[in-house]
Parts: structure tokens; sequence; C-alpha cells
């Protein structure tokens, strides 16, 4: 399998960073404000520390089989028929990730830009944007969220300074004021974004310097988008209140529209959606690029690049099969999404892995001696 | 008596002998050469099976005469001088030369002069033998300041075509070799596409050694390499492969080196030939190997641990590896001080990208985004394109093709009438296209935005950016902002997907490396560019030591 790119720890961080934040910031705010109103921010931080255990989780089974992926180590554990239905478990999760980022962002362009093009236009351009990516491998990828990703966030920053005059402080209290229970009903659905860090043990065999750096940049990048998150759903919730936030479907952007200052800067949010679509492109084309190279991985290819377009294929038609309305992308992603990605994918396998690799480990020094 | 006529019998038969001998000798000669001229007709004596290239010269000069004026069948330029040695009227010599290439005064003062009329250069007690005509030529007699020998054909006429003369003696298989060459060069000027307001003036020029001489003459070490090549199996360009030893790595000259040596063409005739034939991805709209006519910038580059290739012929010398960030730097950047420089590379990055997207951003606003504008300007927009007869994607396009048109022609006209063009460029184009209603005027403000900013990047970088303009246009045409951001995020993955000889091409902005962003989008003050850059010169990074705090004033 011919994959000879190495990525650079700096460039993990930046991609981890834009993994989670990319969707995140667009449904979020309302996601975790349903629940938890004004305790968002507590919800965001148990998320944050559940999903750092997760990363911890997937460096932990890399570090059990260095240089192998997601793809390959299950076979070693549990054995060749066991071990190939777990790669291609996850290869199908990366699939419907990778569906599902694309569904929503094409949801977004056509809500916020383009209400009568056809909606099948931005599937298919995004998906076609995010091949030509995959083609080129994931040390390109890196290279395009190492001059991206920056951008991105330094442009939602600026967005909410801009925004700065509209916001009332008063729609940030009173805190502690949610019952625990829907506090940690608010922090199930960032959890499940942060869970998608799992894909990254796919990722993870690529960095340059595994040994030093990967535990470090993956926290680190965990504490760029809790950083950002946070920066996020406060600001949104001091821009529109909670009701508000909580009821409309990209909170984000309408309160993008609010900015105005002097005369001259008015509507910024289609610039934002910019921003906003260019995250979600690296988000697509990553997981994307898992499922290319784990389908290729699993088939015993040399190369992946002939199945990108196939893959491609696959997924512009799931995308555009996966949800009727954008009210039943949004109960999917509140409801069952969580229990699915968090229960099977993000914690339920990756736990089972590495218990059983505890176990051969242990067992295995027992033989030895 | 007897004794005295036996002598003489003896003498005889060994003079006969010596006849029989060479005329045996010119028997086998002369089979040899009805062989060689029955394999090849003079007509075709190049671009035949060329026998003549594997064989060495005869003993004699007849045969070596025929065989060479068969080569040289046609070429009125070339010319055979034969004539008899001073020191010994049994030898004959011959001189063969490209009038016009060899310089005529070395050639007549400094090779016939001693060779026809210094007669006296022998003691007269010790006459020249045959045998050692040669020797004594070559170490005694020629004045030119190279000389070399060869034996075979190849060597003798590549060299003359080269401007070099060549002296063949009879009764030697071998042949001198004169570096007499002189042509009429173009004088050094300042250089044509890269004007600088302080720095060096001199530029290079169409001449391979005087290239490489006033690159010598910046880098006085010898560790700066000139290895020599010949490419073209027509043209025969030289092609001078030059790098510091220790600073630019090895892995990269032999790079260079294997990659040229896959090169067969039939000619050379600029270093574009070159690039295109060695550069990693020959699909790219982006200059993937840089070119300049500035030999202090080649040798910065050379510092930096690239490597240049000069081409004998042009005065556009490559350099490799090259980045995208090298086409934003310009030499005054370094010349300058840095606080001014720092901005002026900022203000180029800017202007690059404002001549990619301006176009494309504007249709994109007027045709999908008005709410992005203030209502007072949409408003007078809107006013503006009321009587415009065409869509507004139709008015920047052929604004836009318009304005390349008359950059064209101010390109290619005589200085003459260039004014002409931008007379009519501006006036016709601008003022009376806007008053008769074909166009408004904020198309006008956005093409002229357009051209201007381009003007401020390197010629082989603008024109990329000028192709790529069109189809960002075509994409924010149908669909606004989101089409222009998936423009740009195709080419900056192709961007990023490219290599400049194993380099990054986006580096050391992505991958990032920290250390160079002294000098990329920054130039900081030498006194702080302390390394060179890390992709680039892998193995020799220190370029200067620093001075201590202490030390500054």
């Amino acid at each position: 399998m011919t994959e000879h790119g190495k990525i650079t720890a700096g460039q993990l961080t930046l991609l981890i960073t834009n993994t989670v934040l990319a969707s995140a910031i667009l449904f979020a705010p309302s996601a975790i404000v349903k629940h938890a109103g004004t305790d968002a921010w507590l919800s965001l931080l148990i998320a944050t520390l559940a999903g750092g255990m997760l990363a911890l989780l997937a460096i932990h089974l890399c570090k059990l089989f260095p240089g192998a992926t997601i793809f390959e180590f299950p076979e070693l554990l549990l054995g060749k028929v066991l071990g190939k239905a777990t790669a291609i478990l996850y290869i199908w999760w990366n699939l419907h990730i990778c569906a599902e980022v694309i569904h929503e962002f094409s949801f977004l362009m056509m809500t916020a830009f383009m209400p009568e093009t056809p909606i099948l236009v931005f599937h298919l351009i995004m998906t076609a944007i995010a091949a030509y990516a995959v083609w080129h491998g994931l040390e390109v990828l890196a290279r395009v969220a190492q001059l991206f990703v920056p951008f991105i966030l330094i442009s939602t920053l600026f967005l909410f300074v801009l925004a700065i005059p509209q916001m009332h402080m008063a729609h940030l209290f009173p805190i502690f004021d949610t019952d625990p229970l829907s506090i940690l009903k608010g922090s199930a659905v960032p959890l499940s974004w942060f869970g998608e860090i799992m894909a990254f043990t796919a990722v993870l065999p690529f960095l340059n310097n595994r040994a030093e750096s990967s535990t470090r940049s993956v926290l680190f990048g965990i504490f760029l988008v809790f950083l950002f998150f946070l920066i996020t759903v406060v600001g949104v919730v001091a821009l529109l209140g909670p009701v508000i936030t909580a009821a409309n479907l990209l909170p984000l952007l309408t309160g993008a529209r609010l900015i105005h200052i002097s005369t001259f800067v008015e509507r910024v949010d289609p610039v934002l959606v910019i921003v906003i679509v260019l995250g979600g492109f690296l988000k697509i084309s990553l997981f994307y690029w898992v499922a290319a190279f784990g389908s290729g991985q699993i088939a015993g290819l040399r190369d992946y690049r002939p199945i990108v377009v196939p893959v491609g294929f696959f997924l512009f038609v799931l995308s555009m099969s996966l949800h009727e309305s954008p009210a039943d992308l949004l109960d999917f992603l509140g409801t069952i999404w969580p229990v699915y990605a968090i229960g099977i994918f993000e914690a339920g396998i990756p736990v089972v892995l590495l218990a059983v690799g505890i176990y051969r480990a242990a067992r295995g020094r027992g033989d030895s001696q | 008596m007897t004794e005295k006529s036996t002598d003489n019998i003896t003498q005889n038969l060994s003079r006969l002998k010596s006849l029989i001998s060479e005329s045996r000798q010119v028997e086998e000669d002369m089979e040899n050469l009805i062989s060689v001229l029955r394999e090849e007709p003079a007509s075709s004596a190049v671009s035949g099976a060329l026998g003549w290239q594997e064989r060495t010269l005869f003993p004699s000069l007849a045969p070596n005469i025929t065989i060479l004026k068969n080569i040289f069948y046609n070429c009125s330029d070339v010319v055979f001088h034969e004539f008899i040695y001073a020191q010994d009227s049994g030898t004959k010599l011959a001189l063969l030369y490209i009038d016009g290439l060899a310089d005529k005064v070395q050639v007549s003062e400094h090779i016939l002069k001693p060779l026809i009329a210094d007669a006296s250069a022998t003691p007269p007690n010790n006459p020249v033998d045959k045998t050692q005509v040669f020797r004594f030529i070559l170490e005694r007699q020629l004045r030119t300041h190279q000389t070399r020998e060869t034996d075979r054909f190849q060597d003798v006429v590549n060299t003359v075509l080269s401007g070099d003369t060549v002296l063949l003696v009879d009764g030697h298989t071998r042949a001198i070799i004169n570096g007499a060459r002189g042509w009429e060069n173009r004088t050094m000027e300042e250089p044509g596409g890269e004007l600088v307001l302080r720095g060096p003036r001199d530029s290079f020029v169409e001449t391979l050694r005087v290239n490489t001489a006033v690159l010598r003459r910046r880098i006085k070490s010898p560790d700066l390499k000139i290895e020599a090549m010949t490419f073209g199996r027509l043209t025969r360009t030289d092609v001078a492969v030059v790098y510091v030893k220790g600073v630019a790595s090895e892995n990269m000259v032999e790079e260079v080196k294997r990659r040229l040596g896959r090169i067969d063409i039939d000619a050379v005739l600029e270093s574009g030939y070159i690039e295109e034939l060695i550069e990693d991805n020959p699909w790219s709209l982006f200059p993937q190997i840089n070119h300049t006519e500035r030999p202090d910038r080649l040798a910065a580059r050379l510092l930096e641990g690239r490597v240049g290739i000069l081409v004998d012929g042009t005065p556009f010398a490559l350099s490799v590896p090259s980045l995208f960030v090298e086409y934003l730097q310009a030499p005054d950047d370094y010349y300058e001080r840095w606080q001014a420089a720092t901005a002026l590379r900022i203000l180029r990055f800017v202007a690059q990208f404002l001549s990619l997207v301006v176009p494309s951003f504007y249709l994109a606003v007027i045709t999908f985004h008005h709410e992005m504008l203030p209502t007072a300007l949409l408003l007078n927009f809107a006013a503006q394109r009321e009587h415009v007869p065409f869509p507004a994607f139709m008015e920047i396009l052929l604004m836009e093709i318009m304005f390349e048109i008359l950059r064209e022609a101010g390109l290619r006209l005589p200085k003459a009438v260039g004014q002409a063009v931008s007379i009519v460029g501006a006036l016709v184009l601008g003022e009376t296209a806007v008053r008769t209603g074909l166009v408004g005027e904020a198309t006008v403000i956005v093409v002229a935005v357009t051209g201007i900013s381009s003007f401020l990047l390197a010629h082989s970088n603008s024109l990329a950016v000028r192709l790529l303009r069109f189809p960002l246009l075509l994409l924010s045409g149908f669909l606004g902002l989101f089409g222009l951001m998936i423009g740009l995020t195709a080419i900056f993955i192709h961007i990023c997907s490219l290599r400049s000889f194993g380099v990054p091409y986006l580096s050391p902005l992505s991958p990032f490396t920290p250390s160079d962003q002294k000098d990329t989008l920054v130039r900081a003050p030498w006194r702080a560019i302390l390394t060179r850059p890390h992709l680039i010169a892998r193995f020799n990074k220190t370029r200067q030591t620093g001075i201590s705090p202490a030390e500054r004033i």
C-alpha cells in the first residue's frame, strides 16, 4: 500500500482541530444549548475531557502496533475474519461521516447562499474537489490544511471580534442553573464530534516522528478545538440568547448576519460561509482519504488511487440519499448519531481492541517467562 | 671503392624499403579512406550513420584532409589552411578553423607565424626529426593559451565547430586543438526584465564563458563548481551546471545531473528547452524552475544551496529548486532597508492574490451577493450597469481579454509604436467604452486593478496567474463565491502537491519551517538571517555565526 507521505506534528494538530471544528461550529451551538442552555460551556468542558480520553485511547491503540493503521491491527488482534469485519465497519463509519459532512455543507450552501440551485450541484462539487485532494494523498492534504486552518481559525476569531458590539453579556447568565443530566445530555453531541479523532488511527502511522510528538500534538489539537468551540458557543449565545440559539438551524450564520461596522461592513456572512465551507472541504477530504486508503489496504491494493473515483461516486450517492430534510439531519445528529458513533466506533470497538491488546501483551509476557 | 659501392647499395636498398613501406602505408590509408567514404556519401556527412565519429586520425595528412573536407562539405565558413612547416620542408601542416569563430589575430600571430616564419627556432645543427615534429610544435612553438591533443575525428570536428583551431601534422595520428576562440559578443547591458533601483547593473549575455566569468567574479572560491556539458545533437549547445560545493546538497547536484543526462534532443536554443525537459510536473502552470539574467541573483541563489544551469546562447540562467515565494521576492529586497523590503514583499503577496481574484470576486458580489455591498454603492453599481448590454460575466471577460491583448501588443510592438497602444488603450478602451455604455466604470477599475497588480510579479509567475484568472471567472460566474472558493481550493491543492526537485513548492509556508520565515514574507535584517533555507541547503545551514550583543553598537 503506497502512501509515502509523512506529516509533521504541526500539520497533525491542525488537521485534528479542523476535523472536529469544521461542522461543530456550525451546528454545535444549537445542539448543546438545546439541552444545557446557558451552561453550555460546562457541557463543552465535559465533552472535551471525555474527548481527550478518547484521543488517548486512539493513541494507545496506535502505539500497540507501531506503523499499523486501524485497518490492519484488528486483524492482528482478533484474527482474520473478525479483524477484517472490524476494518470494514470502520470503513463504513468513515464513509458515513464523510457523506454526512457533505450533506451538512451542501445544506448550508443551499440555505445560506443559493436556495434555487439544485442541492445536487453542491454534493457533486464538494465530492469532486475532495476527490482531487485525496488523489494527491495525505501529505498534500496536510499541507493544504496547514495553509487553510490558521486562516479559518483567525477568520472565526475576527468574526467574533467584529460582533462584540452586538453581544449582550446578560444572555450568558445565569450560570449553574441547569440540572446535571441536561448538561451531560448537552455534552453528548460535542463528544461525538471529538470522537471523530478515532479516524486518526489511520493517520497517526504517517506522523514523521511518531514516538515523541503524537500525544502532544493530538492533545494540543483538542485544546485548540475546545478554545474555538468555547468562543463559538459563548459568542453565539451572547449574540442571540439561549432561546433563539437553541431554536435556530444555523445559529452561527444568524449571529454573523447581525454584524455591521459603520456602513461598509454590513453583511459578512457570505465570507463566513466560504471560510466554514473551506473547513468542511478539509474535513470531507480527510474522511474520504481514510475511507479510500482503508479500502485499498483491506483489498491489498498497491495504490489506493484507482479507487478514489469509485469511492467518490459512492459518497455522492450516499450523501444525496442520507436525509430527506434539514430537520431530519439535525434530529439525526442530535439523537441517533451520538449513540451510534460513540457507542460503536468511537468508544465501543476501540475499548474492546485495547483490552484484547493489553490482555494479549500481558499473556505474551507471561508465556515468555 | 667496393666498400663505397656496397655502402651506396645498402643505402639505396634502405631507401627502397622505406619507399615500399611508405607506399604500403599509403595504400592502406587509401583503402581506409575509400571504406570511410563508401560508408557515407558526402552529402549526408552529419545526419547519416556517422561512421567517421568512431574513427581515429590517419598517420598521413592527405586522407585526413579528404575526410574532413567531406565532413565539412558545403560549409563555406570552414577554413582549411595547408602549409609547409618552416623547420622541415618535408612536413606538411594543415590548420582548420571556422571563419568568424576563431580569433584571427591569435591564429595568425600565435599559430601561423611561429610555424611558417620562425625558421630559426631550432638549433641549426640539430634539425627537427620528422617523428618529433608534433611534440616540438606542441611544446615549443605554439603560443596559444590552451592546447589539447586528440586522435579522433569527432573531437576535431566538434572543437572546430565550437570555435577552436585545429592543427593537423603530417605523419602523426594526433591533432592539436588550440583554444583561440573569439567572436562578436553583445556587450553587457542592464538586465531588461529585472530592473532594480539599488543593486548591480550587469547582466548575463549570450556567451557561456562570459557568464561563468561574471559568476566567478562574485564567488571567488574554488568551491564554486562549473561543470560543463553539451546538449542538442545538432546544436551541441554548451551547458554548465554551477553550484557551490559544500552548500548545495550532493543529492541535489546528482539529481540535476541525472535529469540533464536523460535529455536527448536535437536542439537547445534557450534555457527554456532544458527547463521544460527537467521539471517535475510538466502539466503545471506554475514555473518550477526559476530563471534570472542577473548574476547577483544567481550568485545569491547558489549561496543558498541552489544549483544553477547556464546555457550558451541565452542570458537566462536557470536555478533549482525553485519555490513559490521566490517569485514574490526581488533582488532589491536584500539591498534596501529591511523594513521597506518587508512591506514591499507583503505588498507583492497581496498583489498576487488581487490579480488572481479581484475580477471573480467582483463578479460574484454583483451577481450573487448584493447584500455584501453598502446600499449606496450597490445603487451606484446598478445605475452604471443599467445601460450595459452584456451580462456582468461577459462584460468582465471581454474587458479582461481586451486588457491581455493590449498587454501583448505593448510587449511585441517596436518602442516607437508602443505609445500608440497606450493611448488607444487608455482613451478608447477606458474612457470611451464607458461613455458609450459598453462597460460599467466599476469593471474598468476592476480590470485596471487586476492588470496593475500583475505587473508586480515576476513574469513567469504572472503568466500562471493571468491564465488562472479565467477559469476562476467562469466558476464565480456560475456559483458565486462558492465557485471562487472551489477554484482557489483546487489551485491551492495543486500548488501544495508540486515539488521542485524534491522540495515542496510552497515551503517554507507549508510545510511550515519557522526559521525560514526570516526570509519569506518578511525580510529580516541581515544580522538575523543566520541560516540558509532548511529544505534546500540541508547539510550546511550556517550563513553567519551572528554578531554577539556585546559587539552590537
